[in-house]
C-alpha cells in the first residue's frame, strides 16, 4: 500500500464515519456507531491492526495518520452524544403532561381569628409609635371601673355601660379598658404611652352587641400634652391601618373620664366616603372615641393636671374587625365555627 | 329626641335646610339624623269648605258632599259621620298622591261620581285617628294649601344625646345651641296669665320635709278647666315628637315638657285631701299605684308627693292613679318643682319605671326655669282649657340655689386645645350659651353658669363648650413626643403573642369563646363536687341561663366548640376565673387551650389519612414546650383529671408543679356536648409558664466520627413503658447509645393478648474514634441483656 492510497481511504474513512456520526439520530445510534468504528471488531481497530503489515518506515506515519483520524471521530462521537442527550431530555420534558391546577399539599394550614388579628394589627401599630402594653383584671372594683374615672354614683353617664356584677355587687366585670388607664397610672410616675388591649363585658346581646367584647385603649401623659397631639396620633394610626388618603372626623362627644371629648370617624373603607350600606349612607364610619384626660381622672391617681395633660383613646375590636371582613353578626365571632374561622 | 323641624323654626332664628340642621347640630355634639321627612307629604292637599251634605241613594252609611274647593264645587262621597255643612276640610283632588302612597282618582261610589276624598287624620298621616274627617279651625279659604296654613309638611329629626346634656332633651334647649351656632335670636314663647282674685292660698298649701330629695316645690291653681281635646297644632306637635295624645290638661303638661324640658304635673284638685300638699319620705312598705295600675311597694329612699292622708304621686317618677286628670275634673293643682337627681335616679332604677319626667328629672332640671314652665302651662291651661287662674302661685324654696361660678384661663384654653383662640371669641361663645359674664381681664373671663347647665362647673368644662362651638376641625394636627418611658411589659404578654403565631404555624386555628359558663358545664366535664374548678365566680344579673359563672377551665369551650364531625384544630388564649378567700378579688389567670379532632380532612391528596390520636395530641403539647424553650424542663406525670379517658391523659409539670395537662376527652363528656368523634384537648398555665426561666441553650460539639445505626424489635409486656425501655436502652447503651427513638408499635395475635412489640431506632457514636461493627455488636448485645433485666423485654423474632 502507497503512502496516497492509505491516505486517501484514511480520509475516506474519516469523511464517512464523521457523516455517519452527524447522521445519527438518538443516544441509541451513537452508541451503535461508536462499537462500529472503535470497538474490538471495528473499523478502526481493525485499522490498526493491519499497521502491523507495514513497513518500519512506513509505519510511524501511518500510525499518527490513523489516530489523528480516531480522535476526530470519538470528539465527533461524543459531541454528538450530548447534543443527543440534550435533545432526548428536552423532548422527554416537553412530551409529559402535567397538571399544576392540582391543589397544593398543605403545610401548617391554621389562622388567626379575626379578633386576634386585628388586635395584633393595632397593638403592632401603636408600639411602633412608641407606646407599651399594659394589662389590668377583668374583674374590677366599681372604684376602678367607674368612681376614679369621673363616673359618680347615680349618674347617668352610668346608663351608658350596663353592667355585669359579681360576688353580690361587690366586684364587676369590666365595661371598658380603661381602669388600666388608673392602675398603670397608680403604678408609674408620668410621662407615660401606654395602650390597654383587652377583654370586656356588657349586659347587652344582639346582632351588633355582645356581652364579651375586646377594646384596646390607649393614653398619653406628658408636659403640654393638647387636643392637636391627639388628632396627630390618630391620624397616623388610622393612616396606618386604612392607607393615607383615608380621612379623619372628629366631632364633639362625652366620655366621663375625658374632656373635651370626641368621637372619631373615618372615612368609608368599602365607599371611599361616597356612601354605602356598611355606613349607613353618610361616607363615615364611627371607629373611636377620644378625648384630652379629665382633670378629675388625673386627681384621682395622684397627678397634678396643672403639670400634667394627656389624652386618652378607646375603641372596639370587634368594630374594627366587622368593618375588615365585612362580618354582619357580631355572634359569629364567638362560636368557633371552623367554616368561619377558616376563612381568615 | 326627637326634633320638630318646623316647631324649631318658631323657636330660633335660622336659615338652616334639615340636612344641615342635623349636620350643625351633630358637630355640635348633639348627633342628629334626620329621622322622618314628610316634606312631599301633604303638599297637593287643599283646605275644602263643605257647603252641602246630603245622603247617598245606594248606601245608608255614604253622604254627598258638595264642597268648595277654591272656586269650584267637587262632589265627594264620604263616609265619615261627622261630616257636616260649613266645616272646612282637608281635601285631596284627584292627582293628589296621599303619604301612604295612594294615588287620588275620580271614581264611581256606589254608583255615584266622586271627585276627591276628604280625609281623616290617619289619612294623611297626622294621627292614628280614623275616627271621622279631620276638622280644620281657624279663618280659612277653600282652596288654600293645607300645607300653608298648618304645620304639616315637618322633617323630624333625632339627636342621640349623651347623658351630659339633659338641657337639651328639649325644644328650647335644641334652639339654644342652634342660636349659638349662627347666630340667630332664640324666641322663648311668652306665657301671659290673667289672674283672678282668688288667692291660691285658699286652695293649696305645700309642705317639704325632705328638702334634701326636693329642694324647690311649686303650686299654681287653675280653676274650672274644660277637659277635653287638645287643638289640632298641639296634638300634631306632640305625636310629632313621639307622645300620644290625652286630654287637654295632660297634652299641656307635656306640651310645656318637651317645650321647656321641665316635667310638670297636673293634679285633680278634689283628690287633694285637705288641700294639702306635702312632700315627704315614703315609709318602708309603703304601698302605691302609680297611673299605670300597678301598685308599688316603696321605701324611705323614695321621695311621694302626699296630700293630708296618702300619697298622690311618685315624685318626678309617675302620678297616682288616685289623683290623676279625668274627664270630670274641674281643678288642677299644677306641679312644678325640682327634685334631686340621684333621688329620682335611684327610684325609678330600682322600680324598674323610667319616664320622660324621671329621664328628665334625673340628668337634672332647672330648678330656677321651672316657673316659666309652670306658667307657660298656666296660660295655656287658660287659653285652651277656659280655666280660671288663683292669684299667685306657692313656692316652697327654703334654700335658694346659687349658680355656679367658673373661671377661663386664656392661656390654658390655649394650651389644652394646641391653638390661640381670640379672647373675644372664647367668651362670645360663652355669653351665646348664656353664661353671664361676670369678670373680664387679659388673662381670664368669670362666668356664672344657668341652672339649666348641670355639666358646667370647672374650668375643663367651659373649654370644651369653647372648643365644641369654635370647632373641632380648626384644631391643628400635630404629632407628640411619644415614650413608652420605663413601662416594662409583661412576659405573659409576650408568650401570648408569640405562641399564637407558633400554633397559627403548626396547623392550628385561633378560637374565641365567652367567658361565661354555666354549673351544668361543670357537671358535663364531670368535675366531682369538691372539685377545685367548682369555685367558680357566680354572675349576679346574667343575660342567659347558659351563661352564670365565668369559666374556671377553658375546657367546656373547647369541647363544645367541637359540633361536627369534621376536622378541627383550634387554641384558645384567655383568662379563667376562680374565688378566692372572703373579701379577696378572684384569681385571674390566662391560659392556652387547645383542642385536635380525630377526624382529619379526608382526601389523599392532603397526604394525610388516617385518624389523629393521643399522641398527634403530645405532639402539638411538645411542640408548645419546646417553641419556648422549657421542653427539655418539662416531665410529664399521670394524671387523674374526670374529663379525660383515665389512662389517657397526663399531666405537664415543671419544677415539680403541674403546668397544664392534655388528654383524650372522656366518652361521657362528649356525649353530653353531643360531640360526634373522639377529639384531644390540652390546657396550659400561661402565668406558671411565663415565670419559668427556658434552660439556656448551649451548643454540643459536631462529632467528627461517624455513628453507627442499628434497629430493635423489642416485645414487653403492655404495661411496660416506651419511656422506660427507652431509659434503659440508653443506661445500657451508655456512653454510645446517643439517640434513642420510638418508631414503631405493634400489637397482634401472635404476641399474646398482654403483649406489644416496640421498634426503636438506635445510634452509636463515640466522639474519640470511629466504631467498629464488631464494638457496635457488643453494645447491641449488651442492651439486649439489660432491657430483658429491666423491663422484661425479648427480641422480637
Ligand atoms: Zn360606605
Amino acid at each position: 500500500m502507497g503512502d496516497i492510497s492509505i491516505s486517501g481511504e484514511l480520509d475516506r474513512l474519516k469523511s464517512e464515519s464523521l457523516a455517519q456520526i452527524a447522521s445519527a439520530g438518538s443516544m441509541d445510534d451513537v452508541e451503535k456507531l461508536r462499537v462500529f468504528l472503535l470497538g474490538r471488531k471495528g473499523e478502526i481497530t481493525s485499522r490498526l491492526k493491519t499497521l502491523s503489515s507495514l513497513s518500519q518506515e512506513e509505519r510511524p506515519a501511518a500510525g499518527a495518520a490513523l489516530n489523528a483520524v480516531k480522535n476526530s471521530i470519538e470528539e465527533a462521537l461524543s459531541e454528538r452524544a450530548s447534543s443527543m442527550k440534550k435533545k432526548e431530555v428536552t423532548e422527554r420534558l416537553e412530551r409529559e403532561e402535567f397538571d399544576v391546577t392540582l391543589p397544593g399539599r398543605p403545610v401548617g394550614d391554621g389562622g388567626f381569628h379575626p379578633i386576634g388579628a386585628v388586635m395584633d394589627e393595632l397593638i403592632g401599630i401603636f408600639q411602633e409609635l412608641g407606646f407599651s402594653v399594659v394589662e389590668g383584671p377583668e374583674i374590677e372594683t366599681d372604684e376602678y371601673n367607674f368612681q376614679m374615672l369621673n363616673f359618680p354614683d347615680d349618674h347617668p353617664a352610668r346608663d351608658m355601660q350596663d353592667t355585669f356584677y359579681v360576688q353580690n355587687g361587690a366586684r364587676l366585670l369590666r365595661t371598658h379598658t380603661s381602669p388600666v388607664q388608673i392602675h398603670a397610672m397608680l403604678k408609674r410616675k408620668p410621662p407615660l404611652s401606654v395602650i390597654a388591649p383587652g377583654r370586656v363585658y356588657r349586659c347587652d346581646s344582639d346582632i351588633t352587641h355582645s356581652p364579651v367584647f375586646h377594646q384596646l385603649e390607649g393614653f398619653h401623659i406628658a408636659k403640654d400634652v393638647n387636643f392637636g397631639h391627639l388628632k396627630g396620633i390618630l391620624e397616623l394610626f388610622i393612616h396606618r391601618l386604612y392607607g393615607k388618603n383615608t380621612k379623619l372626623r372628629f366631632r364633639p362627644s362625652f366620655f366621663p373620664f375625658t374632656e373635651p371629648s370626641a368621637e372619631v370617624d373615618v372615612s368609608c373603607q368599602i365607599c371611599s366616603g361616597k356612601g354605602c350600606r356598611v355606613c349607613k349612607g353618610s361616607g363615615w364610619l364611627e371607629i373611636l372615641g377620644a378625648g384630652m384626660i379629665d382633670p378629675n381622672v388625673l386627681k384621682a391617681v395622684g397627678y397634678d393636671s396643672e403639670k400634667w395633660t394627656g389624652f386618652a383613646f378607646g375603641m372596639g375590636i370587634e368594630r374594627v374587625a366587622m368593618l375588615k371582613y365585612g362580618i354582619d353578626d357580631i355572634r359569629l365571632l364567638y362560636e368557633n365555627d371552623i367554616k368561619f374561622i377558616s376563612q381568615f | 329626641m326627637l326634633i320638630s323641624y318646623l316647631w324649631l323654626k318658631e323657636l330660633v332664628d335660622f336659615d338652616l335646610s334639615p340636612e344641615e340642621l342635623a349636620h350643625t347640630l351633630t358637630g355640635l355634639g348633639l348627633e342628629t339624623v334626620i329621622r322622618d321627612d314628610r316634606r312631599g307629604w301633604h303638599k297637593d292637599i287643599v283646605i275644602g269648605l263643605v257647603k252641602e251634605v246630603i245622603l247617598h241613594p245606594n248606601a245608608d252609611k255614604l253622604r254627598i258632599c258638595t264642597v268648595d274647593a277654591g272656586g269650584v264645587d267637587k262632589k265627594i262621597v264620604c263616609g265619615a259621620p261627622n261630616v257636616a255643612a260649613g266645616q272646612f276640610v282637608p281635601v285631596a283632588l284627584p292627582g293628589t298622591v296621599l303619604p301612604d302612597g295612594l294615588k287620588i282618582e275620580p271614581r264611581k261610589v256606589r254608583g255615584e261620581f266622586s271627585e276627591g276624598m276628604i280625609c281623616s287624620e290617619a289619612e294623611l298621616k297626622l294621627s292614628e285617628d280614623h275616627d271621622g274627617i279631620m276638622v280644620l279651625e281657624g279663618k280659612l279659604k277653600p282652596g288654600e294649601k293645607l300645607a300653608d296654613r298648618f304645620e304639616v309638611c315637618d322633617v323630624i329629626l333625632e339627636t342621640d344625646l349623651t347623658p351630659n346634656r339633659g338641657d337639651c332633651l328639649n325644644m328650647i334647649g335644641i334652639a339654644r345651641e342652634v342660636s349659638a351656632a349662627v347666630g340667630g335670636s332664640l324666641k322663648k314663647p311668652t306665657a301671659p296669665i290673667t289672674e283672678s282674685n282668688e288667692d291660691i292660698g285658699k286652695s293649696a298649701s305645700v309642705e317639704i320635709t325632705a328638702p334634701e330629695f326636693c329642694p324647690r316645690y311649686t303650686a299654681r291653681m287653675i280653676k274650672g278647666v274644660k277637659v277635653g281635646p287638645s287643638p289640632f297644632w298641639m296634638r300634631r306637635r306632640l305625636m310629632a315628637l313621639g307622645v300620644r295624645p290625652i286630654n287637654n290638661i295632660v297634652d299641656i303638661t307635656n306640651y310645656v315638657l318637651m317645650e321647656t324640658g321641665h316635667p310638670l304635673h297636673a293634679f285633680d284638685h278634689s283628690e287633694i285631701r285637705g288641700s294639702k300638699i306635702i312632700v315627704r319620705k315614703a315609709g318602708d312598705g309603703e304601698r302605691f299605684t302609680t297611673l299605670d295600675g300597678k301598685e308599688r311597694t316603696l321605701n324611705p329612699g323614695n321621695l311621694v308627693i302626699a296630700d293630708g292622708e296618702r300619697a298622690v304621686a311618685l315624685a318626678g317618677v309617675m302620678g297616682g292613679l288616685n289623683s290623676e286628670v279625668k274627664a270630670t275634673t274641674r281643678d288642677v293643682l299644677l306641679e312644678a318643682a325640682f327634685f334631686a337627681p340621684s333621688c329620682i335616679r335611684r327610684t325609678a332604677k330600682a322600680l324598674g319605671i323610667s319616664s320622660e319626667s324621671s329621664y328628665r328629672f334625673e340628668r337634672g332640671t332647672d330648678v330656677e326655669g321651672l316657673l316659666y314652665a309652670s306658667d307657660r302651662a298656666t296660660s295655656l291651661l287658660q287659653t285652651l282649657g277656659g280655666g280660671e287662674v288663683s292669684k299667685g302661685r306657692v313656692d316652697v324654696y327654703p334654700n335658694p340655689v346659687s349658680k355656679k361660678v367658673a373661671t377661663l384661663r386664656f392661656a390654658r384654653l390655649n394650651s389644652i386645645l394646641g391653638i390661640t383662640v381670640g379672647k373675644e371669641i372664647a367668651t362670645g361663645i360663652l355669653q351665646r350659651l348664656e353664661l353671664d359674664v361676670k369678670r373680664q381681664d387679659e388673662n381670664s373671663v368669670t362666668v356664672e353658669v344657668p341652672h339649666f347647665r348641670f355639666d358646667l362647673e370647672r374650668e375643663i368644662d367651659l373649654i370644651e363648650e369653647v372648643a365644641r362651638h369654635n370647632g373641632y376641625d380648626k384644631l391643628i394636627t400635630s404629632i407628640p413626643q411619644v415614650a413608652a418611658g420605663d413601662v416594662e411589659e409583661d412576659v405573659c404578654f409576650n408568650i401570648r403573642r408569640v405562641l399564637r403565631r407558633h400554633l397559627r404555624a403548626i396547623g392550628m386555628y385561633e378560637g374565641v369563646r365567652y367567658t361565661f359558663i354555666s354549673l351544668p358545664d361543670l357537671d358535663k366535664i364531670r368535675l366531682s363536687g369538691d372539685h377545685p374548678l367548682r369555685a367558680v365566680v357566680p354572675i349576679d344579673n346574667p343575660l342567659s341561663s347558659e351563661w352564670t359563672h365565668m369559666r374556671p377551665t377553658l375546657i367546656p369551650g373547647l369541647v363544645s366548640s367541637a359540633r361536627e364531625a369534621v376536622d378541627m384544630r383550634f387554641f384558645e388564649i384567655g383568662k379563667v376565673f376562680a374565688v378566692r378567700g372572703k373579701g379577696e378579688a378572684p384569681s385571674e389567670r390566662w391560659k392556652l387551650g387547645g383542642m385536635i379532632s380525630e377526624i382529619v380532612k379526608t382526601g389523599i391528596w392532603s397526604g394525610r389519612a388516617g385518624k389523629r390520636d393521643f399522641y398527634h395530641l403530645k405532639g402539638v403539647v411538645q411542640s408548645v414546650l419546646d417553641f419556648l424553650g422549657i421542653g427539655g424542663v418539662c416531665a410529664l406525670s399521670p394524671s387523674d383529671h374526670p374529663f379525660y379517658y383515665p389512662k389517657r391523659q397526663s399531666d405537664i409539670i415543671i419544677n415539680g408543679r403541674a403546668v397544664g395537662h392534655f388528654g383524650q376527652i372522656h366518652p361521657e363528656t362528649l356525649e353530653s356536648y353531643s360531640v360526634p368523634q373522639e377529639i384531644f384537648v390540652f390546657e396550659i398555665d400561661l402565668d406558671g409558664l411565663a415565670a419559668v426561666k427556658p434552660a439556656p441553650k448551649i451548643y454540643s460539639q459536631l462529632s467528627r466520627f461517624p455513628s453507627v445505626k442499628r434497629d430493635i424489635a423489642l416485645v414487653v409486656d403492655t404495661s411496660v413503658t416506651c419511656e422506660s425501655l427507652i431509659y434503659s436502652i440508653r443506661s445500657h447503651g451508655a456512653p454510645y447509645a446517643r439517640e434513642v427513638e420510638a418508631f414503631d408499635i405493634y400489637r397482634g395475635e401472635r404476641l399474646g393478648a398482654d403483649k406489644k412489640s416496640l421498634a426503636f431506632f438506635m445510634e452509636f457514636r463515640d466522639d474519640t474514634r470511629t466504631l467498629t461493627d464488631e464494638e457496635a455488636d457488643r453494645i447491641f448485645e449488651k442492651i439486649v441483656v439489660g432491657v430483658k433485666e429491666d423491663c422484661g423485654a425479648q427480641l422480637r423474632a
